[in-house]
């Protein structure tokens, strides 16, 4: 065969190169692209944040950063970092991120805790990735503020609630589950208790 | 081909649920909500128009062996920038979006537009051939998510319209639900536009 007749498009080393030329020049504009948005993605994380964690107490958010320089207090035991929240100089609960298992990927939540460890005062799940339209509803208002008001323990154990068909509870240590995805439900509950027991564990002597 | 024609052919003729039959795992998926439908719609509308515009801008010079790899490549590159680009701009609606965006790559419609049109024909007409498609899909989605959401919340894009007297049809919420709401739309369309046999 004549070689040097033949095409460089045509030779076998063509297509690897064509990949790789391409691979590069995509990768190059994801890489650049997500440098120069990384800033204000981080700083929206930030301030969702923030917003979470003070409207989990109800206390303003006009000004985030500055309501929350005022009315939070990050603490940190045997390396468990939480926060307690002010107002007014009284302590009115603490916040612990939790993290648990869904049934697609982790859930990250934020938990609100009356200062004498009785009660929730709510939860706001930061982050989840369960099927949108039934897991995913665990993010719905509707299924979190059920969770506001409810004990935490029942006699001495820290409490696992009972799930029950939507719009069935009735006593206060029942749950809504979401029609479609029990597990999902499942999981939020199961979290709770687990972390809930975890954080007495650890913050066990100053609580 | 002319842009109304291709419009015409890529919404309708051959849209790509109800003719074709691709797309299906996301339609059955995301149709419980108006919104939600309206949304993936838009995502898909605008990854297959740029995705099968620059794989027609390049299609002279990729090799046929690896094409398909190319347009994976660039299919989930557009995916991936919609995706920074929510989360740096419109932080709430992609909070909101949460796994759709993703699910965007895995659609048979954006490959199957890129392999069946943007291959072989020039990049403006891809790009019209892509928008086609994509609202083809996005209509079908909404159609099918109106009989969902009023049936199963007795709402539409959230708004209440069926007062307390409705019960919700929880069924109507399940994934499955979203087969025969669909069965039903693409047996009434072929029955409308197919030639009656003798």
């Amino acid at each position: 065969m004549d070689k040097e007749k033949k095409l460089f498009s045509e030779t076998r080393v063509y297509p690897v190169v064509f990949m790789i030329i391409v691979a590069l020049l995509f990768g190059t504009i994801l890489a650049v692209f997500y440098h120069s948005t990384i800033e204000r993605v981080e700083l929206s994380e930030e301030l969702r944040f923030k917003q979470s964690v003070l409207s989990l107490f109800s206390l303003p958010f006009d000004d985030v950063i500055e309501s929350y320089e005022k009315h939070i207090i990050e603490q940190e035991k045997d390396g468990y970092k939480y926060y307690v929240a002010y107002s007014d100089e009284e302590k009115i609960g603490y916040c612990f991120i939790v993290h648990g298992a869904g049934l697609w990927g982790s859930i990250t939540c934020l938990v609100g805790v009356d200062p004498e460890f009785d009660q929730l005062i709510a939860i706001h799940i930061l982050n989840q990735s369960e099927t949108p339209g039934l897991g995913g509803r665990i993010s719905e208002p509707t299924f979190q503020e059920q969770f506001a008001g409810k004990p935490i323990f029942e006699g001495e154990e820290v409490i696992n609630y009972r799930l029950v068909p939507e719009k069935d509870a009735a006593k206060e240590t029942e749950i809504n589950q979401i029609t479609g995805a029990t597990a999902s439900s499942k999981a939020i509950v199961d979290m709770l208790t687990d972390n809930l027991k975890k954080i007495i564990e650890i913050l066990g002597d100053q609580i | 081909m002319k842009t109304k024609e291709i419009l015409k052919q890529s919404i309708f003729t051959d849209n790509s649920i109800c003719r074709q039959i691709l797309g299906i795992c996301s339609a059955l998926a995301v149709t419980n909500l108006m919104m939600n439908s309206l949304v993936m719609g838009l995502g898909v509308i605008f990854t297959t128009a740029l995705s099968s515009y620059t794989i027609s801008l390049i299609r002279d010079y990729t090799p046929r062996s690896v094409r398909m790899m190319v347009q994976t490549l660039i299919i989930a590159s557009y995916v991936i920038i919609i995706d920074i680009f929510l989360k740096a701009f419109f932080p709430d609606i992609s909070r909101s979006l949460g796994p759709y965006v993703g699910l965007i790559i895995t659609n048979c419609i954006v490959m199957g537009r890129a392999e069946a049109f943007a291959q072989k024909n020039k990049p403006f007409d891809s790009l019209i051939d892509g928008v086609g498609s994509g609202i083809g899909y996005m209509l079908v989605l909404l159609v099918i998510a109106f009989v969902r959401e009023l049936f199963g919340f007795g709402s539409l894009f959230g708004f209440k319209i069926l007062g307390d007297w409705w019960t919700p049809w929880s069924i109507m919420v399940m994934a499955s639900r979203a087969f025969f709401v669909l069965g039903l739309l693409i047996w009434y369309i072929n029955y409308r536009s197919l030639p009656k046999q003798a």
